[in-house]
């Protein structure tokens, strides 16, 4: 009788232990399934996954690379259909941006020497075919 | 010594056969306005090689890499200067040569083709000064890019290709990129290659009031002259590079319209101003009405006081145009696209 009862203790451990140590033991939270869809907030992976596909990615495109379709239509609806003129509505809503002119070369640009021997040589080379007119 | 070797140089080269006659009126500068746009965009060819080495097709690092190049690069802003002048200048020439040849009617026959070759150089040159200007990518940069996929949205089917739908995932600035270093200069060249055949084919028209047929010079002695007209343009061109500097502005703001285009589009800009649809039909109408010029005007005269009306449509033409770009220049849009 004792050792009946050694045999079914002994029984009863083993088949509750066979299951902890075959899923790597004591981790029982894991037999709940993760969904699908849920990502743990502090994986790494999760970033470096989002990156392995840009195509998904809604980053990509906005604001510095832009003309996915449905990105321009929002923007277009706040600024671009306008009814009165750039210069009044923008001033209130959008940022002052000012549109690019011709300047003067300034005299300290980097090779600024040798572009003027660059344009001297090319006037010498026309004044010596205006005047010898070689072949003319 | 020297004689001899030149003539080896003629035997192996077949140089002799550019000993063929033309007539002498060529070596004028309205019959060389041609040759001087074909230096122009030779020099515009170079200066891009050497830009494109500089530049970075990505749309967040396009407009910095050309602020680099112009405040950091030695002669950077010398570079990006001569290619922008060039830009105008073969446009000026372009146009001038194009009225040349209308007034003095030389798209008669037999040189229609060639008229109609000569407006599709034109509308492929349109294209490369317009994805020039996109390349940029500062506030005129986007500006433009928004009117032409506004534009392309509008053609449905027929203007996917040109949005970025087409290729989705690839930046649209890469593609223009591609396209204006690539794609539109070999067709250009290889419709330049035929303007020229076709012009040694028909040979140079002769002045429309000539009573008796010209005196001929070799074409080598053309070539001569054009070499000379090249160093001017490439002189014109150096001045303008050393004094005045492109605009170049700031990365854009998405969204803001407060930009207006090169004078060279302006007048589109005037006329969407007007009715905003024109932004699509102005520039096919007028393609369309270049085209059929040849065919329309069927006039055998082409000495211009004989042709009235021939010279007050481009009269017209040329004032309407006129008055488009000053318009555009100082008008402030107010429409709703």
């Amino acid at each position: 009788m004792k050792q009946f009862l050694i045999i079914i203790t002994l029984s009863i451990f083993a088949f509750i232990t066979q299951n902890v140590f075959a899923h790597g033991g004591g981790h029982k939270k894991e037999t709940a399934p993760i969904p699908a869809t849920e990502e743990p907030a502090d994986s790494m992976y999760v970033t470096e996954e989002k990156e392995s596909d840009p195509f998904e990615s809604p980053e990509l495109f906005s604001p510095g690379d832009l003309f996915m379709p449905g990105e321009i239509e929002p923007e277009k609806s706040e600024s671009m259909d306008m009814e009165g003129s750039h210069s009044e509505n923008n001033e209130h809503s959008m940022p002052k941006v000012e549109s690019a002119k011709h300047k003067a070369i300034e005299t300290s640009s980097k090779g600024y020497a040798t572009a003027l021997g660059i344009t001297v040589f090319a006037g010498l080379i026309f004044a010596g075919l205006t005047f010898i007119r070689p072949g003319e | 010594m020297a004689n001899g070797l030149t003539k080896i140089l003629e035997d192996r080269l077949g140089l002799h056969l550019l000993e063929y006659d033309i007539p002498e009126h060529s070596n004028s500068i309205k019959y060389s306005l041609g040759g001087m746009t074909l230096s122009s965009f030779g020099i515009l060819v170079i200066s891009g090689i050497l830009l494109s080495q500089f530049f970075i097709p990505d749309p967040e690092r396009a407009n910095r890499s050309l602020h680099y190049l112009v405040d950091q690069v030695y002669l950077g802003w010398y570079l990006r200067g001569i290619h922008f002048w060039a830009g105008e200048v073969l446009t000026v020439t372009m146009i001038l040569h194009a009225i040349r040849v209308f007034f003095t009617a030389s798209y008669k026959n037999p040189r229609e083709i060639n008229w109609l070759i000569g407006i599709g150089i034109m509308t492929m040159m349109g294209t490369l000064l317009f994805t020039g200007t996109v390349l940029k990518w500062d506030q005129e940069a986007y500006e433009a890019l928004a009117h032409f996929l506004w534009v392309a949205e509008k053609m449905g089917p027929f203007g996917l290709p040109l949005t970025e739908a087409f290729a989705q995932g690839v930046p649209l600035l890469n593609r223009i990129y591609m396209a204006h270093i690539s794609l539109l200069p070999i067709i250009v060249i290889l419709m330049i290659g035929l303007h020229l055949f076709y012009i040694k084919y028909h040979k140079l028209s002769q002045l429309p009031d000539a009573t008796k047929p010209a005196k001929n010079i070799p074409f080598t002695q053309h070539m001569a002259y054009l070499r000379r007209a090249g160093a001017g343009i490439l002189l014109l061109i150096c001045l303008l590079a050393l004094t005045i500097a492109p605009p170049l502005g700031e990365e854009p703001v998405l969204g803001l319209e407060v930009t207006k285009p090169p004078w060279q589009f302006v007048w589109i800009y005037a006329l969407e101003n007007v009715w905003v649809p024109f932004l699509i039909v102005a520039p096919p109408i007028i393609i369309g009405f270049l085209l059929a010029v040849p065919i329309v005007d069927q006039n055998k005269e082409r000495y211009w006081k004989k042709r009235p009306l021939a010279i007050a449509v481009l009269a017209g033409f040329i004032l309407i145009f006129a008055a488009l770009i000053i318009w555009g220049s100082v008008t402030t849009m107010t429409h709703s696209m």
